[in-house]
């Protein structure tokens, strides 16, 4: 069983190759079994919330937090975001009970790449 | 002035239970909220991920020399503070303080992308194929009084530039276990051991580039002590083989086997604490600045011990104080 906490607000670095490596809004911090107990600010900081999700091993949505990988190790991107995953928490499908099918199916996408302004 | 914000780490109502929401929650830019950023862990329970994923990164956020990440164990939830530190096996062992550990895959526990760090009276362990730590751009780190532990043929670290390496045991119950540095690291009072239940092969101190130096550190069980050329201030080092080591007033050939010159250097009965009469004993160098103390806290001797594990007791050095001549009398 798992349970997410998720970034619900933009940290925000103002170096534009620092500030990819900042976690967005959506992003998936941490998947912690279910009935972990979390820490004070865990549950009150207002850049996070928690998604529960009984029943759902955490097995199954730990991808969620993986860092956006090097396609090219011999050319290595500047670019790659801290998440390759993000849950768009602005669905309506994000307002109501999620279950599993609803992060991973409706919620769940994959970043675009994002471009090097340096790079032509 | 920097403003220190501690913020507490555990499984035991503290501000963050994991490592990765401390880290996520620090500022952006450490040096216009002008803050240290310290995470104290607590012994509530030992740090596990069994994701196979990065444990903690860092990455994102701009630092300076006097503006930095902090990771470290809370006042009396440290290895060094158990109350048997000094009997205790030295080893990881997360009942003795805080431990982080790794159970499966081949990232590191820690990565780290941010300059400045720093990480101390911790416990790492792998049981994957990673490494402990590794750094990409992250330079100017320190990593000071801590255990790692791996289980692979990785090396216990792999870092860039101008860490300070201090008090670091790295053991290696498989064919890894050194430490990979980059260039400029200064590397002292380090001891990479390899068990004995394994044949001796690859290199305890790799050195990528250049400019490193290598103080009152060991290693046993390798097949080679280093790559690459060395600062000249390097020296003072002890290991089993008949050479390799970097500069002067070096040992050489020190017999290595389960039972010296440490403990036990076995998988199933480790304990690298350093045993008296060795060539470890009072053949290191004092670095008063950067490690006065041993992996314990322990004060350094003006000759200390090689390694992270100074002998207590060990004799004074030969222009020593009248009053320490007296206790060398009373060695002998």
């Amino acid at each position: 069983m798992a349970e997410l906490l998720v970034r619900i607000a933009d940290k925000v670095n103002e170096d534009f190759y620092l500030n990819l490596q900042c976690t967005k809004r959506g992003d998936v911090i941490v998947v912690c079994p279910d009935g972990w107990p979390w820490g004070r600010e865990e549950v009150n900081a207002p850049h996070w919330t928690i998604i529960k999700l009984p029943g759902v091993p955490v097995e199954e949505v730990e991808h969620l937090v993986s860092p956006e990988p090097q396609t090219d190790p011999h050319n290595p991107s500047k670019t790659l975001q801290r998440r390759m995953w993000k849950l768009d928490l602005d669905h309506p499908a994000a307002k109501g009970r999620i279950d599993k099918d609803t992060l991973l199916k409706t919620l769940a996408s994959k970043k675009q790449p994002v471009k090097d302004p340096k790079v032509f | 002035m920097p403003t220190t914000v501690v913020k507490t780490i555990g499984t035991s109502s503290r501000d963050y239970s994991t490592l990765q929401a401390w880290e996520d929650a620090c500022p952006a830019n450490l040096v216009t909220s002008d803050q240290i950023w310290r995470g104290e862990c607590y012994n509530d329970s030992e740090f596990v991920d069994s994701s196979g994923n990065v444990f903690l990164a860092i990455s994102g956020e701009t630092t300076d020399a006097t503006r930095y990440l902090e990771l470290t164990a809370a006042a009396g939830q440290s290895f060094q503070d158990n109350a048997g530190v000094r009997t205790n096996a030295l080893k990881y062992n997360a009942s003795n303080g805080v431990g982080i550990r790794e159970t499966t895959g081949y990232n590191a526990i820690i990565f780290i992308s941010v300059n400045f760090a720093r990480f101390s009276r911790i416990q790492m362990k792998h049981d994957g194929t990673g490494r402990c730590i590794t750094s990409s751009g992250g330079d100017s780190c320190t990593l000071k009084d801590t255990i790692l532990y791996t289980t692979s043929s990785n090396t216990g670290i792999q870092i860039g530039s101008s860490w300070k390496i201090i008090n670091v045991l790295s053991f290696n119950s498989s064919t890894g276990g050194g430490l990979e540095v980059f260039a400029g690291n200064l590397i002292i009072g380090c001891a990479v051991i390899r068990t004995t239940d394994q044949s001796a092969t690859g290199t305890a101190y790799i050195n990528s580039y250049n400019g490193n130096t290598l103080k009152s550190s060991c290693c046993f069980g390798f097949s080679t002590v280093t790559t690459g050329s060395w600062n000249a201030a390097s020296g003072n080092n002890a290991t089993d083989l008949a050479s390799g080591l970097p500069g002067t007033s070096n040992q050489h050939s020190v017999t290595f086997n389960s039972t010296t010159p440490f403990a036990d250097s076995t998988v199933a009965a480790q304990d690298s604490k350093s045993i008296a009469a060795t060539a470890l004993a009072a053949n290191g160098f004092l670095d008063a600045t950067n490690a006065p103390n041993d992996i314990t806290g322990t004060a350094r001797s003006a000759t200390p011990t090689i390694g992270v594990w100074e002998l207590a007791g060990a004799p004074p050095p030969p222009d020593a104080s009248p009053v320490q001549r007296l206790r060398r009398v009373y060695y002998v």
